[in-house]
């Protein structure tokens, strides 16, 4: 199939897109028309699946638009596999009509569960770190990587909460699902550093415990603080620890595909492009390039 | 499906969760109903579980409201902020969200809205929810490109009789009793603009057209013998066809050319195809 580097038959090599930008309604007209400097966007995938008896409508008509020009990732908040409700067949059916469409450099989504008992609660719950949630999150993974016909990429979500059933770190549980299941990790730097402050470990222990050779892709995005927690709100630029802790990830991973999320009080699209250059500055061999480069493959496999 | 090993813990956690944060009297409420202590299921050092439980159960709620305020601004206008929230809430305990996409989480509430007590209170209420609804369905279909009309310049006079107009694939007739297309047109303005336009609303039954094009929504009120042709040519796409329409009602004949100007100019009209090659 024609993905940058993921198919199943692969091995764990995923392509460095450079640096990228989360595509929200407000600034696809800059995409559309070709006018942005980042290389890639990732796009939430639900956006573009339109509603039961309809299409995607233009939203989908503008993705197509942009895919034109720049590479794409599917990012979805759906898939529900944590869930112990059954996998939605429905929902995979249009991933994979959207996947064939867009031809996106990968197609993502969160370990965590949004709903059970047919109630979708529309957010990234935490999972029990432990071997029966591993045991469930592998079948299904897997389950799903064959149905799309290519190995799928997993982000580390932002928590509030951890379970007394918990017999692990939540690290030592992707890193295992990783190996296990054999999908990419999607690691969000800034998750990483929300969590640790509302569970009190160290984000380094978190980057230094995963596995090189499964990271596809790195998030960074704002977050707010409401007493004793902090919330990955998404709503203001990447915070100074969020930058170093990038910084140790970069060292540990190689320069790999890089985006801001930013999903209230959305800046203009100047402000957006200024704050993912900044991760250039980490970048010591491409920082001069006016464009992140494509084609890339960072060092994940020295 | 799957073979889910553990599946009594880690299905009793999510149920116990799920309970919790979508009580619609809060976190707090649903956990002095629970038998089950929260420290039983969750860690809470430093930090005490109900906060903890707090963030998951506010941001279940915002999230719900946020994507409804989007599809049903007008609605949103008319009873106002908190009314809004508190239909939303009433909405959501018989209306869980079922699908796995947000935007699907209001299709109910045209049904619902019709035992509410607003329904009541507000008469035109009904209307302008289900036409939002309606609008969020046209929106989410096919839709074609702007149509080129300097292709018409070439048309014989017997070409038009044979023409096939194409009208916009998202266009949907909705019929209202009360004329609330003005209303939602003036969704977006100022409060007092917008206040000012539903003091004047009216009973009447009426009949508005709704298509999207290039992304935006826009509604047009139709009278019965406009409708009559545009109903005619989305089923059956032939100025010839509309023949018979204009002998029954002589005034789609006396406005045809004026309505085809103005669906011209909204829009309305994807292309217009011959049988011959131009």
């Amino acid at each position: 199939m024609s993905t940058d580097g993921a198919p199943l038959s692969n091995p764990m090599v995923f392509r460095n897109l450079g640096l990228g930008l989360g595509l929200r309604a407000p600034h696809f007209s800059i995409a559309t028309a070709g006018k942005a400097n980042v290389s890639w966007f990732e796009v939430v995938t639900e956006n573009f699946l339109g509603i039961a008896g309809g299409t995607g409508g233009p939203p989908l008509e503008k993705l197509r638009k942009v895919r034109e020009n720049y590479q794409i990732v599917l990012h979805g908040v759906s898939l529900n596999i944590g869930s112990t409700d059954a996998l939605n067949l429905e929902y995979l059916k249009n991933l994979k009509a959207l996947d064939r469409q867009i031809e996106p450099a990968w197609v993502s989504d969160h370990f965590c569960w949004t709903g059970v008992n047919n109630h979708n609660l529309h957010d990234l719950l935490p999972l029990p770190y432990n071997r029966g949630t591993i045991d469930h999150l592998c079948e299904r993974i897997q389950f799903c990587q064959d149905y799309l016909g290519r190995r799928m990429v997993f982000e580390n979500v932002s928590s509030y909460l951890t379970y007394s059933h918990s017999e692990m770190t939540e690290w030592q549980f992707i890193s295992e699902i990783a190996h296990r299941a054999g999908c990419g990790l999607l690691v969000d730097v800034n998750n990483i550093f929300v969590s640790s402050h509302n569970h009190k470990f160290d984000p380094l222990d978190f980057l230094r415990g995963l596995p090189r050779e499964s990271v596809a892709q790195i998030h960074l995005a704002g977050h707010s603080i409401e007493g004793e927690i902090l919330i990955d709100t998404h709503d203001q630029p990447v915070a100074p620890e969020v930058w170093g802790l990038y910084a140790h990830a970069v060292k540990l991973f190689g320069p790999l595909s890089t985006m801001v999320e930013w999903d209230a009080n959305i800046p203009s699209y100047q402000e957006l492009e200024a704050e993912i250059f900044k991760a250039r500055h980490y970048w010591p061999e491409i920082k001069k390039s006016e464009r992140a480069p494509t084609g890339y493959i960072g060092d994940i496999n020295a | 499906m799957l073979n889910r090993p553990n599946k009594t813990t880690l299905g009793e956690i999510q149920n116990w969760l799920s309970t919790v944060i979508t009580d619609p009297h809060g976190a707090g409420h649903a956990l002095s109903e629970s038998t089950i202590k929260p420290e039983q299921y969750i860690h809470s050092t430093e930090i005490d579980a109900l906060s903890r439980l707090n963030v998951y159960a506010e941001a279940y709620f915002s999230r719900i409201v946020e994507c409804l305020e989007a599809d049903f601004k007008t609605t949103q206008q008319i009873v106002g902020d908190d009314a809004f929230r508190q239909l939303i809430a009433d909405y959501l305990i018989e209306h869980p969200s079922r699908s796995a996409n947000i935007g699907e989480v209001g299709r109910q509430l045209p049904k619902f809205i019709l035992g509410h007590p607003y329904a009541t209170e507000i008469p035109y209420l009904a209307d302008v929810i289900a036409f939002e609804w309606a609008a969020v369905e046209s929106f989410y279909s096919d839709s074609a490109p702007p149509f080129d009309f300097t292709i018409l310049a070439n048309f014989s006079e017997s070409d038009w009789a044979e023409a096939q107009i194409k009208l916009q694939p998202s266009l949907r007739f909705y019929y209202a009793q009360w004329a609330i297309a003005d209303m939602w047109n003036a969704r977006h303005q100022p409060n007092e603009v917008f206040c000012e336009t539903e003091a004047g609303i009216l009973k009447s039954n009426n009949s508005i057209a709704l298509w999207c094009v290039g992304g935006e929504m826009r509604a047009r009120d139709l009278s019965r013998a406009e409708m009559a042709a545009l109903n005619t040519l989305k089923n059956k796409g032939s100025l010839s066809s509309l023949s018979s329409l204009i002998t029954a009602q002589p005034e789609v004949g006396e406005h045809l050319m004026l309505w085809f100007g103005e669906w011209t100019k909204l829009n309305l009209i994807s292309g217009v195809e011959l049988n011959r090659k131009l």
